[in-house]
């Protein structure tokens, strides 16, 4: 897909380690901060809700709307890049 | 309404189980989609009921209707959580056998092995897609896949469809023709209200089974269950038809009357099913107009096929014969190229076999031209040498392969001894064997078709020259072995093969010698060049040094002459006298030849005789021109930080003012003497003497190699002048020296070993 974020190729590109959860894709400083609110600090407590949620993608998304008002691109984009980390790391 | 909110984690899960939901973990994060997610599903559900009339008029289908009857009828059944699919089926599956008109044509029993099959994956998908916005585009999507299916199963079984439709046809009206094609996609014909309550409930999870596991698995079955007709589905088959008619003509109010019954239905997994139908379905209660729609194919497919369906299908035994035709025609033309070219083959080795009928035979009459065993053969004994040819022939042809294919040390042919040998190990009767065998070579001769060749052995034992008549033949056999060989023998595949990639792989080293050969001259060729330049250059250098050096040291009065070997110790430095030796030699050549202002002479210096040059030039360039032509120190600082050098370089270009005076010759000095300078620090690509404006330009690397070059070079004094550097802009530069190169390497360098000017 040559459609993806330069960020979005960054978090797939390798494992995920400790990474903040700003470099998600579909992740910006503002919902960064809301999810650091929410408890989701790092990319993967967030990969553990994703996966919690069994990659659905209906399902993640809405949870993103829930926990950090993301909107529909910024969680689809999330939701992209997690499942292509997966298929990728997992 | 159930309050989800205060639902325990447990309960939540079974009601979202109930709703055909996959198991998924409750917890403190994913709780609140998930009573989100039953929110939607519950009011969906009672969405569909209420306000079913919207999403009915897009996506109505009688289909939807004959599920709410039936669930109506089997609420019980409904309202259980998370039905066994399977057992339905079974029971379907024994129903279907007794009550074929309420399968009412649906090949039930051979789906039925499909949709045992494929249970689990569908009520899993079902969760996903039921009831949810995003359901009719999961649909779709699992529509797609199945559309290449569809077409290409289409093509393969048009005799079983076709003999369905028309089955079909002769007990339809025309009226209800196309819908019935489409029948065996949309699988239903009518919604059948009460009277098949009993049966109706699994007739309806049944259906619905059968519609999820298509959907999801996107099967290639699409059709196929459908138009491949086991005994018994063809024997409901005519039962259907037969009710057809009057079902299809109740069927709009029918269907709009279940529909109203179906809004009262409540709280059944069933009703979820039923909304995928809404969504799937697309089968409209008017008639033939509702049947296109709904197919499996993606919207823009859909109208097309279903219109075109009918003559598709005889377009398409039409089509497929065409290009059979062109796939056999193709293959036809192989055929016959692989067997000309076989022909063409085993026509060279046909001729190995002897006809006696196209033998040329000189038969030996009484005449004296005629001498028997040198020129004519007796007709008694043609027979003996022909068989004495059939036994060596095989062995000839071995040789001569060998020889090609195997090694070249074995020899290609074989001497009379060889022939000799060889026909002695076999059991034969021959009266004269010696005899037979010089009619055989006599025959070979006479027949060029047997393609055996007469040799006279040379003295190497390894070649020979052919012998092309009798009388070479007869002269032959006094003085030298004769041989027999096959000089074109046909080799097989993996001989010739490898033969020819022997030859190319020789052709091939040929040719990279050639080219390594021809690149390495030309290389030669450049650097010889290159090597000629330099020593030019560096004895242009010497030259101009070795005049500067007479001028300077040239007065008004007194002996303007210096000893050779003295301006040579001026010039080079020490570790470079060895070195330049050549250059110096040579140089004095060049003065003593071409510099009318230099005379050579011998001169008694300090009590020994030297040969000197004497300045016979105008000593006034000396005062004007080059008086000392060298960095004499610094004016001021520029060192970082001072306020005469910019803290960072604007631009990698440099003009240099203060360096070139009125009338300067010596344009190569000046530009030495900057590099010299300042080459040794930074990366120089270009540098420039402009006596018109006296500047000096100087093109560095980058606004670094500049800045070095910059601090290296302004506030310092050249042959008495202050010299001032500024920085230009690249643009100007440009304009001036458009030819200057962009980036190196190659990079300017000094000629003179810099010296060091820091201390």
């Amino acid at each position: 897909m040559s459609s993806t974020s330069q960020k979005h190729r960054n978090f797939v590109a390798e494992p995920m380690g400790d990474k903040p959860v700003t470099d998600l894709a579909g992740v910006g400083e503002v919902l960064g901060k809301r999810l650091i609110a929410a408890g989701f600090d790092k990319a993967y407590v967030v990969l553990g809700q994703f996966l919690v949620l069994k990659k659905n993608q209906e399902l993640f998304q809405e949870w993103m709307k829930d926990t950090c008002q993301a909107n529909a691109k910024q969680s689809l984009d999330c939701y992209t890049c997690l499942s292509d980390w997966c298929e990728e790391f997992l | 309404m159930v309050d989800v909110a205060n639902m325990s984690d447990a309960e939540l899960r079974t009601k979202l189980l109930e709703f055909g939901f996959p198991v998924m973990p409750i917890t403190g994060t994913t709780r609140k989609v998930m009573e989100k997610k039953l929110k939607i599903l519950m009011e969906n559900k009672n969405k569909v009921n209420n306000e079913g009339r919207r999403s009915l008029t897009r996506y109505s289908s009688e289909e939807e209707s004959d599920v709410d009857v039936k669930i109506k009828k089997d609420k019980k059944r409904a309202t259980m959580a998370a039905p066994p699919t399977r057992v339905t089926l079974r029971k379907t599956t024994r129903k279907t056998e007794n009550d074929n008109e309420i399968n009412m044509g649906r090949p039930i029993i051979s789906e039925e092995k499909r949709t045992t099959r494929t249970t689990k994956v569908t009520t899993v998908e079902s969760g996903f897609d039921t009831g949810s916005d995003s359901e009719s585009e999961i649909i779709e999507r699992s529509f797609k896949s199945p559309v290449n299916n569809h077409d290409i199963k289409k093509a393969p079984s048009p005799v079983s469809s076709s003999s369905y439709v028309e089955t079909i046809r002769k007990y339809s009206p025309p009226k209800f023709a196309e819908d019935v094609i489409s029948k065996p996609v949309s699988t239903t014909y009518s919604p059948r209200s009460t009277a098949y309550s009993s049966n109706a409930s699994d007739y309806a999870s049944d259906r619905l089974n059968q519609i999820r596991s298509r959907l999801s698995l996107g099967s290639p079955s699409y059709d196929r269950p459908l138009y491949s007709t086991t005994t018994s589905s063809m024997s409901s088959k005519s039962i259907i038809t037969t009710e057809k008619d009057e079902d299809h003509v109740e069927t709009p109010f029918l269907s709009n009357f279940t529909k109203r019954l179906s809004q009262l239905s409540s709280n059944s997994r069933l009703d979820d099913y039923k909304n995928e139908d809404y969504k799937i379905k697309e089968h409209d209660t008017n008639g033939s107009g509702g049947v296109e729609i709904r197919s499996y194919m993606t919207r823009p497919y859909r109208s097309n096929f279903q219109r075109d369906y009918q003559s598709a299908k005889q377009a398409n035994s039409k089509n497929n014969l065409v290009s059979f035709a062109v796939i056999a025609l193709a293959f036809l033309f192989f055929i016959v190229i692989a067997i000309a070219y076989m022909g063409l083959h085993s026509g060279q080795t046909a001729v190995d076999s002897i006809g006696a009928s196209d033998l040329k035979v000189n038969y030996c009459d009484k005449s004296a031209a005629y001498k028997p065993g040198v020129n004519c053969i007796h007709l008694s004994q043609l027979r003996d040498a022909v068989r004495v040819y059939e036994i060596i022939k095989s062995e000839l042809l071995k040789h001569a392969i060998d020889h090609r294919c195997l090694s070249s040390g074995i020899k290609p042919y074989m001497t009379e001894q060889d022939i000799l040998h060889h026909i002695n190990k076999h059991p034969t009767d021959f009266i004269d064997i010696h005899k037979s065998l010089r009619d055989m070579e006599l025959l070979t001769l006479t027949n060029p078709q047997w393609e055996t060749a007469l040799v006279k052995i040379n003295n190497d034992k390894m070649s020979g020259t052919p012998i092309r008549d009798f009388n070479e033949l007869y002269d032959a056999r006094g003085t030298a072995e004769i041989a027999l060989t096959i000089l074109d023998p046909s080799l097989p595949w993996s001989c010739s093969i490898y033969n020819k990639i022997a030859a190319i792989i020789q052709t091939a080293v040929i040719l990279a010698v050639g080219f390594t050969a021809v690149y390495s001259l030309n290389r030669g060729y450049k650097y010889y060049k290159h090597y000629q330049q330099k020593q030019k250059d560096e004895l242009f250098y010497m030259v101009e040094r070795i005049i500067d050096t007479l001028q300077t040291n040239a007065t008004e009065d007194g002996d303007n002459f210096l000893v050779i070997n003295h301006v040579r110790d001026m010039i080079l430095p020490i570790n470079d006298r060895a070195r330049m030796e050549q250059t110096w030699k040579r140089a004095i050549y060049f003065i003593n030849k071409n510099e009318s202002r230099v005379r050579t002479e011998l001169q008694v210096v300090q009590g020994e005789p030297y040969e000197v040059w004497r300045w016979l030039g105008s000593p006034n360039l000396n005062t004007s021109g080059s008086r000392n032509k060298s960095w004499q120190g610094q004016a001021f600082e520029t060192q970082v930080g001072s306020v005469n050098s910019l803290p960072c370089s604007p631009t990698p270009c440099l003009k240099i003012r203060g360096m070139v005076d009125d009338g300067d010759r010596n344009l190569h000095t000046i530009r030495e003497a900057v590099l010299s300078k300042c080459a040794h620090q930074c990366r120089i690509l270009h540098c420039a003497v402009d006596t018109n404006s006296k500047c000096v330009y100087l093109k560095c690397a980058d606004q670094n190699d500049a800045a070095i070059a910059y601090r290296s070079l302004h506030g310092w004094w050249y042959a008495g002048n202050l010299v001032t550097v500024k920085y230009l802009r690249l643009e100007r530069y440009l304009q001036r020296y458009p030819d200057s190169p962009v980036s190196g390497p190659p990079y300017l360098k000094a000629l003179q070993p810099a010296t060091d000017w820091s201390s």
